[in-house]
């Protein structure tokens, strides 16, 4: 029952619609432009997030430092926010009547109801899902194996960039997965702070609502596009998991 | 030289506290139950952690010292540091490995660590990943790593204890031509008296962070400063040559015309034998064969150490023997240091622990 009632939402999105009638729904301009927002905007976020994240991920798992805990809980808040939340949060921290977004401004970067919002949203709400399990990867190292590199002549940063990524790639490949499904999927904290204009700040999911009244099989080509890339991404994850690690064989 | 002076560390129950000398081409052995507080002081050597007060230098360079404030990280000391688990970098293949610590252009680092695995006999598993190396193989690759980058000081974290009693053998014998060919002050810590013994010049002996006796394999069997120790040093350690086993078991050539016996099988070629001192008896020098036990070996008393209800006879058999006696028998056959005695046990208490 429960398989069934998981299965049948995801599978009628294929069925209802012929094969046929979904591509020549994807020619439309609506869609185009908002998957290709999409798979900007996810890219860049993913790369920010992955920048930024990994280091941090790093540090989280190897140092202990006063205000950790507090450190990780704050990390893990867009977690558990409504997505509207983050927006409505990012819009009023960011926005041109703060004094964070009046900085941005003045830089000459435009945040609210531009490309660059929707950036930042995505960051926001997925940035968690890599960070959370790049710091389990980095916890789950051998403390012995960065202490050798120490040893053998490299500092810690080098430790970092030549043992500890290498060693920890199936953790941060599932993290990333995670975090680019996440960043994908995002509706809520992109419509409220982005807006959704066509070609600018409409990413696929804002495109499938707008598109949700007028055009079913429209709506229906992106949904399917959305779910067969999640399907790949989840793939991954799993590939990634079963060979995972370098686990010694004891014998 | 390594000069560890008054290095102390707060540990969980107790105090890291000791000071020692290792010579520039010496190996000292650190023996003590787990918990002592032996890797802790590898730590303080190697950078990996920072002693709370007290000073560490190797040969002209200061690596530690609490007054001063200085304090050299681990990649400027160049330690050797074999880790007990042998920390191979699992992403990479033994050749990688070992050419981690090096520097230069790639050929020439691949050229050297091919070099290094080729004199540990592993030519052939160069391009192997770490998980499909044996025991054995992991501790040669390991020791290759830590050899490659000539360091200044060699620590060694129970070398042998990851390995199966099968390739212990080889590999104590592998090791201990390979820390005399380093020529660097060695500092090797284990639980296992045996593996001190045979791999170290010399032992320390160390319980609760404090060294409680230092002294070469002999001085600690043949005179225990304390019931610890004895306990510790436990069994007696010969080594000699195996000749061909026959029908009553294998004779072993201990050196000075001496012989014994073990019925334990092995191989003819080196070995080491232990012995625990509670199975030797003492008769008196030139006394005729009149028991079942085997080996009758000349011997010299050296001290007599009183160890609660029993005492501990060192005695000098050509190798340091220890047999423990009540101090009834003391007092019957009157020994003192000097007397010569003969030391009795039996082949079937004579056992192998390396061929």
């Amino acid at each position: 029952m429960a398989i069934v009632f998981l299965t049948v939402p995801v599978a009628a999105i294929f069925l209802d619609a012929g094969p046929a009638d979904l591509i020549d729904a994807l020619g439309d301009e609506t869609s185009i432009d908002a998957l290709r927002l999409s798979l900007i905007t996810s890219v860049v976020a993913l790369a920010v997030i992955i920048l930024v994240g990994t280091p941090v991920a790093y540090l989280l798992a190897t140092k202990r430092f006063p205000g950790r805990a507090i450190a990780i809980t704050l990390i893990e808040l867009p977690l558990v926010l409504p997505p509207a939340v983050a927006g409505v949060g990012l819009l009023v921290a960011l926005g041109p009547e703060s004094f964070l977004g009046g900085l941005a401004v003045d830089a000459g970067i435009e945040l609210v109801f531009q490309t660059t919002g929707v950036v930042v949203a995505l960051t926001f709400v997925a940035s968690p899902f890599y960070i959370r399990q790049a710091q389990s990867a980095f916890e789950a190292l051998e403390p012995s194996w960065l202490e050798a590199s120490r040893t053998l002549g490299a500092s810690e940063a080098l430790t970092f960039a030549r043992v500890a990524v290498p060693a920890a790639i199936p953790g941060l490949v599932t993290g990333a997965a995670l975090a680019w499904g996440r960043a994908l999927g995002e509706f809520g904290a992109t419509l409220v702070f982005a807006g959704s204009f066509q070609g600018i700040t409409q990413t696929a999911p804002l495109a499938i609502v707008r598109l949700f009244g007028t055009d079913l099989n429209g709506a229906l080509a992106l949904s399917a596009v959305l779910v067969a890339f999640s399907a790949a991404l989840l793939a991954t994850v799993k590939l990634t998991a079963r060979g995972r690690g370098y686990g010694l064989v004891v014998d | 030289m390594l000069s560890i002076d008054s290095v102390s560390q707060r540990l969980s129950d107790f105090e890291l506290d000791l000071s020692l000398d290792v010579p520039s081409e010496g190996c000292l052995a650190l023996v003590g139950p787990s918990g002592s507080g032996k890797t802790s002081l590898l730590r303080c050597v190697a950078g990996l952690s920072r002693p709370e007060s007290g000073r560490i230098e190797c040969g002209d360079e200061l690596w530690s010292d609490s007054e001063g404030g200085a304090f050299v990280p681990p990649e400027e000391r160049r330690c050797g540091y074999l880790f007990q688990d042998y920390a191979l970098f699992p992403h990479l293949n033994a050749w990688r490995n070992v050419a981690y610590g090096l520097r230069g252009p790639s050929g020439e680092r691949r050229a050297r660590a091919l070099d290094f695995l080729d004199r540990f006999g592993l030519a052939d598993r160069a391009e192997a990943k770490p998980r499909t190396l044996s025991g054995g193989e992991r501790q040669r690759v390991a020791l290759a790593r830590a050899l490659a980058v000539e360091p200044s000081a060699l620590l060694l974290d129970e070398p042998l204890s990851a390995l199966d009693a099968s390739t212990r053998g080889r590999a104590a014998r592998e090791l201990t031509a390979t820390i005399a060919a380093a020529g660097v002050p060695t500092l090797l810590v284990t639980h296992d008296y045996t593996e001190a013994a045979t791999l170290a010049d010399e032992i320390g002996v160390i319980a609760d962070g404090r060294i409680v006796q230092r002294g070469t394999a002999g001085d600690l069997a043949a005179a225990p400063g304390s019931a610890f120790v004895a306990d510790l040093v436990g069994s007696v350690v010969l080594t000699g040559r195996a000749g061909t086993p026959g029908d009553s078991g294998t004779p072993v050539e201990l050196g000075g015309g001496r012989t014994v016996w073990t019925t334990n099988s092995c191989e003819p070629g080196e070995v080491a034998l232990s012995v625990h001192p509670w199975e030797i008896l003492l008769e008196p020098a030139g006394s005729e064969a009149a028991g079942s036990a085997r080996n009758r070996v000349p011997a010299r008393v050296v001290s007599l150490t009183r160890l609660g209800n029993r005492v501990r006879v060192g005695l000098d058999a050509g190798q340091p023997v220890a047999a423990e006696v009540t101090p009834q028998a003391v007092d019957e056959l009157g020994l003192s240091p000097g007397q010569e005695v003969l030391a009795v046990w039996k082949a079937s208490a004579t056992r192998v622990v390396e061929n």
